[in-house]
């Protein structure tokens, strides 16, 4: 009996991982996107992300914040610890530059091209302000919880947030200013 | 306004609308608020090569973090999940022997006449072949087969030039430079590029492969089977699946570094096919090291052929007689299995098609290519003592027999061979089907449990 109950509950969280696979992947996936700025090296992070979920899936506590700042706080770590073993490799060189050949987009090019203009846009960013219109966008954090994460002030990410977005404006075509 | 002000305003208003599901933004009138949606559109993820795989095999894990037995409390984590894996099919393992409905009464008989005295020939759960796969070897986890997906191509160039993909291992990054390279193609969807192709000897007499055999791919797919999951195509490795069975081929002989056991017959899941299948086995006392195998097959009797699995491990034409490129091991007494598919002339070669050749007519032949040769191979391997390779040579001659009437080692190859295709989701798997390797498979036990588990799982087979 209690074998059953046991595995209707390993079975239930099975589930509610996968479906939260689902929802999130899109989101991790163009956050580390963003923030590497390569193909190969997101799904690195991604796959790292997932699994570190998964490992610690049980526990999460739900009364300490909601999953999903616990994801994208996995998902910052995970890219943090990719450019420090990249770092470590010296024949590999960082940024969106180092890795020139990327594929062509799968689908939609108009909307691909849209796509590849705002990341471009966004790699004229400093690199934490990337980190933050990142965690703000993909990641949905609030300011403080991104605050806490990079160790900053909740109005110094306000207003470094506010003119990364500026500035994301007049970079960026059709964004007449 | 100052700057401050106009921040602070943005981000109340920017936190209040990114609490909303959707598109948060949309119909707003502030511009950067406008930028935001865009942002969070730029939706690259259609470019993953790993969203598919990565789910797979995530989920296949989540079976094993989730499940909440009493072990798992006790034991801290990775470890545990191989010894639980281990410890439970070895206590099930002698109960779904006994609970195994065999399909006929042909299996009992059979039983006896074939190695009985070694008992189940199928490595049973608990063997002590498999004691350092899962448990104890470094880097044997059972998790990392699974979280790390590298596909088999990528350490072939010669794949990524005739495919054009580039599939990136997930987490196998780290292992070198040279394999960090990207191709302006994005890959295929199927996974063809997974499997080794049909070759034309004409073009490629030569096939060289080294007998490196991934352990723990076999036992994490049973381990997969039992718990009630199909294993991720790409984990499956068909020749871990061949080389899980016991064959009884003979110890080689006297000044044979190991004995070449070499045997054709029909192909079961492709009609007017045959199988080659060649078989070593090391001395008993001591084991070999640098075993390399080459192929090279007679382009009057093959028009193409086809290595089924070894796709990691095949090595260049020149590797072969280069004693600084390593080869597989074999243990003192182990056994190695490969088997080729090779289609006649005459007939289709399934997925290749080529327009005859405007400036070349035909090969010239040697006269030994005139007889009824089908295959020559070649074997290089390192006694514990010789820091030179000793070659050895065997020819197999182009008469295949039905499959029925073929030996219980070379229809257990096949039947492995064959399971591990239909899990592997192979695109040569012809008409191939659960109830096929069931036919095929030699009586043994634990392969027909787990056929069966198999065929359970997989709601598209055939039945």
């Amino acid at each position: 009996m209690e074998t059953a109950v046991a595995e209707m509950l390993s079975a239930n969280a099975g589930r509610e991982f996968s479906a939260f696979y689902r929802d999130w992947f899109d989101r991790v996936y163009n956050y580390a996107r963003n923030r590497t700025g390569s193909v190969t090296r997101a799904d690195e992070i991604v796959s790292d992300t997932f699994n570190r979920v998964l490992d610690s899936w049980d526990s999460f506590d739900p009364m300490k914040g909601d999953r999903r700042t616990w994801l994208f706080s996995i998902a910052f770590r995970a890219v943090a610890d990719h450019y420090r073993s990249e770092t470590r490799r010296k024949w590999m060189t960082l940024g969106f530059a180092s890795e020139p050949k990327e594929p062509p987009p799968v689908q939609g090019l108009e909307a691909a091209e849209e796509h590849r203009a705002l990341a471009a846009a966004l790699q004229t960013l400093a690199p934490e302000h990337r980190e933050i219109v990142s965690l703000k966008f993909y990641g949905g954090l609030t300011n403080r919880a991104i605050a806490k994460l990079l160790g900053l002030t909740e109005a110094n990410v306000g207003v470094i947030l506010f003119r990364s977005v500026r500035r994301l404006r007049e970079v960026l075509p059709g964004e007449g200013k | 306004m100052d700057e401050l002000k106009e921040a602070e305003l943005f981000n109340a208003e920017l936190e209040e609308l990114l609490a909303r599901p959707g598109s948060p933004f949309a119909g707003t009138f502030r511009p950067e608020l406008a930028l935001a949606q865009r942002i969070l559109d730029a939706d690259l993820s259609r470019e993953s090569r790993v969203q598919e795989t990565l789910g797979r095999s995530l989920e296949a894990r989540a079976d094993e973090v989730f499940h909440p037995s009493l072990l798992s409390r006790l034991i801290p984590r990775p470890r545990t999940l191989a010894l639980c894996g281990a410890l439970a099919s070895a206590m099930l393992a002698p109960l779904a022997f006994h609970l195994i409905q065999s399909p006929d009464d042909r299996a009992a008989q059979l039983q006896q006449g074939f190695n009985a005295q070694q008992g189940p020939l199928f490595y049973s759960a608990g063997s002590a072949y498999e004691a350092g796969n899962g448990v104890g070897s470094p880097g044997g986890l059972v998790g990392e087969g699974l979280d790390v997906i590298t596909p088999l191509n990528v350490r072939d160039p010669s794949n990524l030039i005739m495919s054009g993909s580039d599939i990136k291992g997930v987490a196998g990054g780290s292992s070198g430079g040279d394999e960090d390279r990207s191709v302006a193609v994005p890959p295929v969807a199927a996974p063809a590029s997974w499997e080794n192709p049909y070759r034309s000897p004409v073009d490629q007499p030569l096939s060289t492969f080294s007998v490196e055999i991934d352990a723990r791919a076999f036992p994490e797919a049973r381990r997969l089977l039992d718990s009630g999951r199909l294993p991720p195509p790409e984990s499956v490795r068909v020749e871990s699946f061949v080389n899980a069975f016991r064959y009884s081929y003979p110890a080689p002989g006297r000044g044979q570094t190991l004995s070449i056991n070499l045997e054709t017959a029909s192909c079961p899941w492709n009609e007017g096919h045959t199988l080659a299948r060649i078989g070593l086995r090391g001395p008993a006392g001591s084991s070999l090291s640098d075993v390399k195998l080459q192929v090279e097959f007679n382009p009057a009797r093959v028009k193409a052929y086809r290595l089924i699995g070894y796709e990691h491990a095949r090595l260049k034409a020149g590797d072969f007689n280069d004693d600084a490129k390593a080869g597989g091991a074999l243990a003192a007494g182990q056994t190695v299995t490969a088997l080729y598919e090779i289609v006649p002339h005459g007939r289709d070669v399934p997925g290749l098609s080529v327009d005859a050749l405007r400036y070349q007519k035909e090969i010239r032949l040697s006269p030994a290519a005139g007889g009824r040769e089908l295959m020559t191979v070649k074997v290089r391997a390192k006694g514990p003592h010789d820091g030179r390779s000793r070659l050895q040579t065997a020819v197999l001659m182009d008469s295949p027999p039905a499959w029925r009437k073929a030996s219980p080692d070379f229809r257990a190859a096949a039947a492995a061979a064959g399971l591990g295709m239909l899990l592997r989701r192979s695109e040569y798997k012809g008409a191939l089907t659960y109830a096929m390797v069931r036919d095929v498979s030699v009586p043994d036990a634990e392969f027909l449990r787990l056929t069966e588990r198999a065929r359970r799982l997989d709601s598209t087979a055939l039945p």
